[in-house]
């Protein structure tokens, strides 16, 4: 609360008194003062920010903060949900999802594989968890696959 | 006045346009990693499997005993750790001797969405760390973790600790049930039926909704403020260069697999299971006290994303007898960037792991 204090101080002393002197200076012609109001704006700024990164993680901090987002989150979805339907319907040959891996004409096909690739990577990490006594093979020999720890 | 707003304005517009061709990018399948801009360190990749290639650094001079494992998060693209000359990572670590692997994730297809922890820890890093040892002729590694990448770092050492001689973590969130970020309590509070409409409509996490949630946590800078840093420091040597390729990599989200975005959902944010060592991971949970190798815990004390508290639980929780917490005065980024980080804190971290190489 004390920084924030600090802030808004210095935001009222830099964008009521400092920034409109060195204005006043720049119109007047004296010297250094386009360099004048440029700091002075920074300095408004600076203070500006400061209170904004406040006003910020207070706003994170309350109950509706998590509904605002959640929900904004569901809203968004359910657009993009829609308008995936919206364009399947009316180019139904185009593959509207980039990250979609699939083959259009084997899906079937597809999906068993994917599916077995799936099991065998779950035994394989079952087969590397229950390796040993530590689980690991260390110090195989260069020369063909021993997995004897021998180095 | 008038030249500021000038650039101001235009940078501005940059800006949007570099956001506009990340979200580009994030919809892509498959993600184009081929157009990550260089780093400062060559390569080899070693090993390749579905979902990470493995990259090899050699080191500079004599390496030491025991090469790094460098764990990238699974959200956006591996090149901050190696973003330019002294501002890299992987260099600092070869420049003191140590033969640096990172884990390049491939980012998931669609048709990788049931993807979770178990594939990610128990397939590909399992077989990522085999080709290390391989590779390097080593029983053990030195496992690195960042953020994500620390939370898998310590999950995989948990499991598999004979394999990990030392393990630092940097920024990893270990207790989600913090205060002091706003956007854990979303992600724990995000009910089922929108959880299960994100993944029935895209099969992952969408790289659009990981990008707005982390400038979620900072919407003021990432709108305006890095603007004005950019104008005030402009002159600062290669500071202009730095600041490009960063917005680069703030603009390099991936699709988070599905699995593991639902996991993380349930297990972490909701349930905070690592706390208590009820993890699940495919048919076992994962216990933290299984972890015995000595332990770096970095924490940055500035960090919006993962903050303080996230971190210091994680050396109580295991059975480390050689760990520390270092707290390093810099942001999530910062501690990798930073110039100060690579003046002060990466050879700190060097300096550890070699004192416990032998």
């Amino acid at each position: 609360m004390e920084h924030t204090e600090k802030s808004w101080f210095a935001l009222l002393e830099a964008s009521t008194w400092e920034f409109p002197l060195a204005v006043q200076k720049w119109m007047l012609g004296g010297k250094g003062g386009n360099q004048e109001v440029e700091d002075a704006a920074l300095k408004t700024f600076h203070a500006w920010v400061n209170i904004a990164n406040a006003s910020v993680d207070r706003f994170y901090q309350t109950k509706g903060f998590c509904e605002l987002m959640t929900g904004s989150l569901s809203w968004l979805l359910q657009w993009q949900r829609l308008g995936r339907s919206i364009a399947g319907t009316m180019m139904p040959g185009a593959n509207m999802d980039m990250q979609n891996g699939a083959k259009a004409d084997e899906p079937a096909v597809y999906e068993i594989v994917q599916r077995l690739s799936r099991e065998v990577r779950q035994l394989t990490a079952r087969l590397n968890m229950q390796e040993g006594p530590n689980g690991f093979r260390i110090g195989r020999k260069l020369e063909g696959d021993n997995d004897s720890a021998s180095r | 006045m008038t030249p500021l707003i000038n650039e101001l304005s235009r940078s501005w517009i940059d800006g949007a346009f570099r956001t506009f061709h990340g979200t580009l990018r994030g919809l892509s399948d498959p993600y184009p990693v081929h157009e990550d801009p260089a780093g400062a360190s060559d390569y080899d990749v070693i090993h390749q499997a579905d979902l990470m290639q493995l990259r090899y650094y050699p080191a500079q001079g004599r390496p030491k005993a025991t090469p790094v494992v460098l764990v990238y998060a699974l959200i956006k693209r591996p090149f901050i750790l190696d973003l330019m000359p002294g501002r890299s990572v992987v260099e600092s670590l070869t420049r003191q001797g140590f033969e640096v692997y990172l884990t390049d994730w491939v980012p998931p297809a669609r048709k990788d969405n049931w993807r979770g922890f178990d594939d990610y820890v128990n397939c590909e890093l399992y077989d990522a760390i085999d080709a290390v040892t391989h590779h390097a002729g080593v029983q053990q590694v030195n496992m690195l973790g960042y953020c994500f990448g620390g939370l898998l770092s310590v999950i995989w050492t948990a499991l598999y600790p004979d394999a990990v001689k030392n393990l630092v973590t940097l920024a990893t969130p270990i207790d989600a049930g913090v205060e002091g970020n706003p956007l854990y309590t979303l992600a724990a509070r995000l009910p089922d039926q929108v959880l299960d409409s994100i993944l029935d409509l895209h099969g992952n996490c969408p790289a659009a909704l990981i990008n707005g949630w982390f400038t979620a946590m900072a919407p003021v800078h990432h709108a305006l403020s890095k603007y004005l840093d950019l104008h005030k420091n402009k002159l600062g040597v290669g500071y202009v260069e730095m600041f490009a390729r960063f917005e680069r990599w703030m603009n390099s989200d991936v699709p988070l697999a599905g699995g593991i975005f639902r996991e993380m959902v349930e297990q972490v944010f909701r349930a905070n299971r690592l706390m208590s060592s009820e993890f699940r991971i495919g048919s076992g949970t994962v216990d933290l006290k299984k972890i015995i190798c000595p332990l770096l815990n970095i924490i940055a004390t500035y960090d919006d994303v993962v903050p303080v508290g996230a971190s210091i639980p994680l050396l109580d929780l295991t059975a480390s007898l050689d760990g520390r917490n270092l707290m390093y005065p810099a942001g999530h980024i910062g501690s990798t960037v930073s110039t100060s980080a690579h003046k002060k804190l990466w050879p700190a971290v060097g300096a550890w792991l070699a004192e416990r190489d032998n």
